[in-house]
């Protein structure tokens, strides 16, 4: 059953010498067969009407949902605290990864303001096996995406290397696919030599050179957390200069997507192909989490697939405007924490 | 490769998809016993007609019996959290008590009547009814029924009305709430997301108002009611979609949420479920009120700390979790720290 | 009151005369009361196999939530979308709360209300009161084929989009009335609240005027059309409960319509009168404003839904009555007061619909009037109770299938009528209010009362419907069966709910206060499964007995009431002539000749 076995008893990667480096990446990732066998057992029972048997985030019940359940396959998250990196190979990862605690954090908390209850009733031990079964059905589905992409893919290298001989369509596209498997990892590689030591084994091959990659980036942001610059004004309340700072960056960074304080901001399609409309920050409903980290984290990496980018914040003391935002930000849905005219701003003659 | 036979096949792989019953299990074998008792039962009362007296009579001996034995085996009212608790209780036992009476002497009746002697000749007397039997049985449950009805009364007016001196309920006056604690607790399908008002910090002026709209130093926790022993808990409940119904069988606790309103209730906590060796015994909160597929997940939990100095420290560390500044879970959560990674 | 109305006597003996209906005319569109009862009769029966069915469904889901069911997709190959292999084999959670929705909703609209006032109300009317037929005949025909749009709806929600309401029978709002006005009928709230739940409640809306029509009927019927003779105090209970229920129904049913209209235009027109001011937020999903209140919905469904308990009890209890005394071969005890009685429960009921509310936010002071109101309503009750053992007291009992299942009701009503009075106490309320305890009483109600009643009524007047005697032996081994698995299926339940089971959970092994209710869970299954298969005798016994039957005498059961006067099937027009009646209708026993002395026996 290939390299992650069936849902009643998934792994990642095979056993023997290729998979060996993949064995102690997804040991560090707490991808042991066992702890992957404790949460698919919980995600059959708890998760898969929203979400589905393969992650894919069509259950039964995902049809009347708004926001749709997430489908890990794409290996995309929303809420992530992974600093911007690079991999120990020198390349980009692929896509914005999340660090285990971000989907600790959404396991345990919900998001607040969608379907995703939160299971922090759940033994720790079975929180941690959902988190890596989580995991474990992202990677899973983004090899086996790529697999079937290159085996349907007809665009004009693919076709070209089909006709020189159509009888070996299977073995021309098995090349593409690990061309664009190792192309990421080293532009020079040579696909020849690679598709001639393998063989008969070529797919596999490439599905494991895609784990590979894949095991290393979730690794890497995992050693890449996001630093949140120390707050100046430490544990000292909110002052009226702060929020007057941070409306005053909010309308120069954010306002163009949170029209009205995001009241009146307009929908847009997100990664998977749904639609989001940016946060209406004047309710104190967050869905990443209230905390002020949680909005320092928005702020400084964006929401990646939903085309939230990060705030960009150059001149002056980056410290300050950072937390002055953080403050403004997690003010605006109080009026009666604000000052008279910033109140007058945001919210209008309002009452209180 | 998951997908090279659809889904599906992967999981029948290894899950059989037949019903697997544990016939050596009492639940499984007894209903079949019952079956072939009802069937000998049926061959007997071909003799005569005293089996069928039996069959209903041993069936009416057999529920008294079965209920006696699940009291005294937990299979009862679950244990009680506070005073009203025991009233309920009380209550609730002495309608079973009058109850009981009533179905014995029915019962027996019944099953004396399916064996008694035919009249002779097999004529019975043609007694078309008789007015004071009539009326003795009707003034004789009147009673009992009064005294049901009167004894619940101030029950009632405690555990729904807003003070405890009164045995009509009162309407709620946030003017004189006298709780020790504001919680506002908001169904949405499908969790209670739940907002402490500091109790360290000024009470809100009008607890009904701050139930709809937050405080900036609220405490938000999802699914977990917290409270100390021997407090007067007000929760003001709402839901911001459906019906839900706020369940907490310890506390013999239940309300409806609905849509638009704000309703008040008093929760009185009497006993902690931390235990002396810090163990906490699973008290649990439920929704009672059908508000979609996943009706059956709205589970909560509720934790009574022994004192009010326990509470605060819970809140204040929770508070510390809220406004955190950097992310304390950063360095504990490393994969090789964590319970499972140890498996 | 002995006089009739001789005109509308005469105008349906003028259409006996003259009017020779074809095969259609016969037994499809037919006027005749009888033939329609039949239809009726069939009707529910048909649709009792379905909800059984459903229930089963149900039942097999909480007995055993985590595991795979799959099997059932191979004898059923309609549930494979429902329960597909991906999920386990396991149905989703949605689909189970569309599974015990329509449990209930055929049960009640489609087979207890038809089955009681419907088939016995057609058929035993006119024939025990003497008439010809019903006063208004092609009302009565289009009482019932207003029923099929509403059968036709439920069943084709079964296969819309969203499948059929899994909202409850009970359809509270928000849940049942939220919804996107983008024309595609679908709820934010759940997948079954969708064009399901619209067409649930055109079929509730149909049912309602069909029961209306039929109500109007029967008490013209029972109030112009009696034979000479026949006071309103020489009628049979049959029809004393009978007439009462229609007047309930005539008195309830506009509240439960109107509010079937209001929560239709909800959902498709817009108007927001179930939606509060603030509306309803679905994640992101959001109503709209509102303007109106959840809470009306539930006093406008419980006006007509409480009465519609004792819709769907007082027949039965009538019916009882009269075999009781029959097969006891005594007068029943207590005439009047049982008159009485039935009319104070149908009085009290109109003032009881409360008591379904104490948790819902009614302000607590209403509680407290609904709760003495209810209290009280037991007091009737227990006096219908008394008047029935006392009738089988010193009686010269023949055990019949009919009469064990007449006594088997009173047994079991004295359970259903008891648990009750748990409910009524408001504070012990709180804590069984939505458990299964209240799933206990409604069955021991519904199903171990007033079925037994119909088995009981079924069999009684079997041979007067079709000229043929249903088997004995088999409707005894039927009611052995069904007696003992009935009580292991819902006798639990009141367990299960004093330790706060709540209703209509998928999977209950979530919670660990109810982890040791599961067995019993388990037990329940697994005697409503040997349950269901019991019913098939009687499926069998009936179906056999209509073809293959011993033939019937005209009064098989000596029995004193006017439809035994009238040959076995009565023909059309049911009495040679109109008959006379000089006495009332329970003279059992005593030593005259027989042990019986006809109505129709002058003095």
């Amino acid at each position: 059953m290939g390299q992650f076995g069936t849902p009643a008893k998934p792994r990642v990667g095979n056993e023997g010498s290729a998979a060996a480096a993949i064995g102690k990446l997804s040991a560090s990732l707490n991808l042991a067969p066992a702890v992957l066998e404790r949460g698919s057992k919980q995600y059959r029972r708890l998760c898969l009407h929203c979400h589905g048997l393969g992650g894919e985030g069509a259950g039964a019940t995902s049809g009347w949902l708004n926001p749709l359940p997430r489908d890990f396959r794409q290996g995309e998250f929303k809420f992530i605290s992974t600093a911007e990196h690079k991999l120990e190979t020198g390349n980009q990862p692929l896509k914005a990864r999340p660090r285990r605690v971000d989907i600790l954090r959404t396991l345990h908390q919900g998001l607040d303001g969608t379907s995703m209850p939160s299971f922090a009733l759940l033994a720790e031990e079975d929180i941690q096996a959902l988190a890596s079964y989580t995991l474990h059905l992202s990677i899973r589905g983004e090899v086996e995406y790529w697999a079937l992409y290159y085996a349907l893919r007809q665009d004009a290298e693919t076709i070209k290397a089909i006709e020189k001989d159509p009888k070996k369509e299977a073995q021309a596209r098995t090349a593409r696919f690990l061309a664009g498997a190792l192309e990421w990892e080293d532009p020079e590689a040579d696909v020849e030599d690679f598709v001639a030591k393998t063989k008969d084994k070529l797919l596999t091959a490439g599905m494991e050179k895609l784990l590979d990659r894949l095991l290393r980036e979730y690794a890497a942001a995992d050693n890449n957390p996001i630093q949140p610059m120390a707050d100046p004004y430490g544990d000292a309340p909110t002052t009226s200069q702060s929020l007057a700072n941070g409306l005053k960056i909010f309308q120069v960074q954010c306002v163009n997507c949170h029209a009205g304080y995001g009241r009146q901001s307009a929908l847009r399609f997100d990664n998977w192909g749904g639609v989001v409309r940016p946060a209406n920050l004047t309710t104190p409903v967050y869905k990443g989490g209230r905390r002020p980290v949680d909005l320092y984290y928005r702020i400084f990496r964006g929401i990646p697939p939903c085309g939230m980018p990060k705030a960009n914040l150059q001149d002056g003391d980056p410290a300050r405007q950072a937390w002055d935002l953080v403050r403004f930000l997690l003010a605006i849905p109080y009026p009666e924490t604000l000052p008279p005219e910033i109140r007058q701003q945001i919210h209008g003659g309002a009452k209180q | 490769m998951l997908l090279d036979k659809g889904p599906s096949a992967a999981f029948e792989a290894t899950e059989p998809a037949v019903l697997h019953f544990n016939w050596s299990a009492s639940e499984h074998w007894i209903p079949l016993a019952l079956t072939a008792v009802a069937f000998f039962t049926w061959l007997l009362a071909t003799r005569s007609n005293k089996y069928w007296a039996a069959l209903i009579g041993l069936n009416a001996a057999t529920l008294a019996g079965y209920t006696a034995w699940c009291a005294c085996n937990q299979l009862w009212l679950p244990e009680t959290a506070n005073d009203l608790g025991a009233e309920v209780d009380g209550l609730f036992n002495l309608v079973l008590f009058l109850t009981s009476i009533f179905y014995f002497i029915t019962q027996a009746v019944l099953i004396y009547t399916m064996v008694q002697k035919p009249p002779a000749n097999g004529r019975a007397k043609p007694v078309h009814g008789n007015h004071t039997l009539e009326i003795a049985w009707m003034l004789v449950p009147a009673f009992f029924l009064a005294v049901i009805a009167i004894a619940q009364l101030p029950t009632w007016a405690k555990m729904k009305g807003q003070t405890s001196d009164s045995s009509i309920p009162v309407g709620y006056d946030p003017a004189t709430d006298s709780s020790d604690l504001l919680v506002t607790v908001t169904g949405k399908q499908w969790e209670w997301r739940m907002r402490y008002a500091d109790p360290a910090k000024a009470k809100p002026t009008n607890p009904l108002l701050w139930a709809s709209t937050p405080a900036a130093d609220d405490v938000h926790v999802v699914n977990e009611l917290h409270a100390w022993q021997g407090a007067k808990v007000r929760l003001m409940l709402r839901t911001t979609d459906v019906i839900h119904s706020f369940f907490m069988p310890q506390f013999r606790f239940k309300q409806d949420m609905l849509p638009g309103k704000t309703i008040p209730a008093l929760l009185r906590t009497d006993k902690t479920n931390i235990n002396s060796d810090g163990t906490e015994r699973c008290w649990e909160i439920a929704c009672a009120e059908l508000c979609g597929g996943n009706h059956y997940r709205m589970r909560g939990k509720v934790v009574v700390h022994a004192t009010r100095e326990d509470f605060m420290r819970w809140l204040s560390e929770t508070k510390t979790k809220q406004t955190a500044r950097k992310d304390s879970l950063a360095a504990a959560t490393k994969p090789s720290d964590t319970p499972a990674g140890k498996e | 009151m002995s006089q009739t109305t001789p005109l509308s006597q005469e105008s349906s003996d003028h259409a006996h005369k003259h009017h020779q209906p074809g095969f259609i005319g016969r037994y499809i569109f037919s006027t005749d009361h009888k033939v329609i009862g039949i239809q009726y009769l069939f009707s529910s029966l048909l649709f009792l196999l379905v909800g059984g069915g459903l229930a089963l469904l149900v039942r097999l889901q909480v007995g055993y939530p985590d595991q795979s069911i799959g099997i059932l997709t191979r004898l059923i190959p309609g549930l494979a979308s429902q329960i597909p292999a991906e999920w386990g084999g396991r149905m989703s959670p949605e689909f189970y709360t569309m599974l015990f929705t329509m449990h209930a909703t055929v049960m009640i609209f489609l087979v207890i209300i038809p089955w009681l006032t419907g088939a016995f109300g057609n058929f035993l009317i006119p024939l025990m009161i003497g008439a010809r037929d019903m006063a208004f005949p092609l009302l009565n025909m289009l009482s019932y084929w207003f029923m099929w749009p509403a059968f036709g709806l439920l069943m084709a929600s079964f296969f819309v989009d969203g499948g059929a309401s899994g909202v409850g029978w009970t359809a509270y709002p928000t849940i049942s009335s939220a919804d996107l006005i983008d024309g595609s009928y679908n709820s934010p709230a759940a997948r079954h609240a969708g064009l399901g739940q619209t067409l649930w409640l055109l079929a509730v809306f149909f049912s309602g005027v069909s029961s209306m029509m039929g109500s109007v009927n029967y008490i013209t019927t029972v109030l112009h059309m009696r034979a000479p003779g026949m006071s309103l105090l020489r009628m049979p209970l049959t029809v004393w409960s009978l007439f009462i229920t229609a007047i309930l129904q005539a008195v309830a049913l506009p509240a439960l319509t109107v509010a079937a209209l209001m929560q239709l235009s909800d959902k498709i027109l817009g108007t927001v009168f179930f939606l509060p001011p603030g509306g309803a937020q679905f994640g992101a999903w959001s109503t709209g404003a509102g303007g109106g209140q959840p809470l009306l919905w539930q006093h406008l469904f419980w006006f007509y839904s409480h009465p519609a308990v004792y819709i769907m009890l007082l027949p039965a209890m009538g019916m009882v009555s009269d075999i009781l005394a029959v097969f006891a071969r005594k007068p029943l005890f207590g005439y009047r007061p049982m008159v009485y009685s039935m009319s104070a429960i149908a009085g009290l009921g109109f003032i009881v619909w409360g008591h379904h509310m104490f948790q819902s936010g009614m302000d607590p002071r209403l509680g407290a009037g609904f709760m003495l109101a209810t209290i009280f309503i037991a007091l009737p009750s227990a006096v219908k109770t008394f008047n029935w053992l006392a009738t089988l007291w010193a009686a010269n009992i023949r055990f019949t299938t009919a009469m064990l299942n007449a006594m088997a009701f009173v047994s079991m009503f004295v359970i259903g009528g008891l648990s009750g009075i748990f409910m009524a106490v408001t504070p012990v309320d709180v804590q069984i209010h939505d458990t299964y305890f209240i799933v206990a009483h409604i069955h021991y109600v519904l199903f171990l009362s007033t079925l037994f009643g119909l088995f009981a009524a079924t069999q009684f007047w079997f041979p007067k419907m079709f000229g043929r005697m249903m088997s004995e032996p088999l409707g005894k081994l039927h009611f052995a069966l069904t007696f003992i698995l009935a009580n292991c299926t819902f006798y639990p339940m009141h367990i299960l709910g004093i330790g706060g089971h709540p209703r209509r959970y998928f999977d209950p092994t979530l919670y660990e206060f109810l982890q040791p209710f599961q067995s019993l869970n388990r037990f329940m299954t697994i005697s409503a499964m040997l349950l269901g298969l019991a019913q098939l005798i009687f499926l069998a016994n009936f179906i056999f007995s209509v073809f293959f039957g011993k033939k019937a005498t005209q009064n098989p059961w000596e029995s004193n009431t006017l439809e035994w006067q009238a040959p076995s099937p009565p023909p059309h027009g049911n009495f040679e002539s109109i008959p006379v009646v000089y006495r009332g209708p329970y003279e059992y026993g005593g030593d005259g000749a027989t042990d019986h002395t006809p109505q129709t026996a002058s003095a």
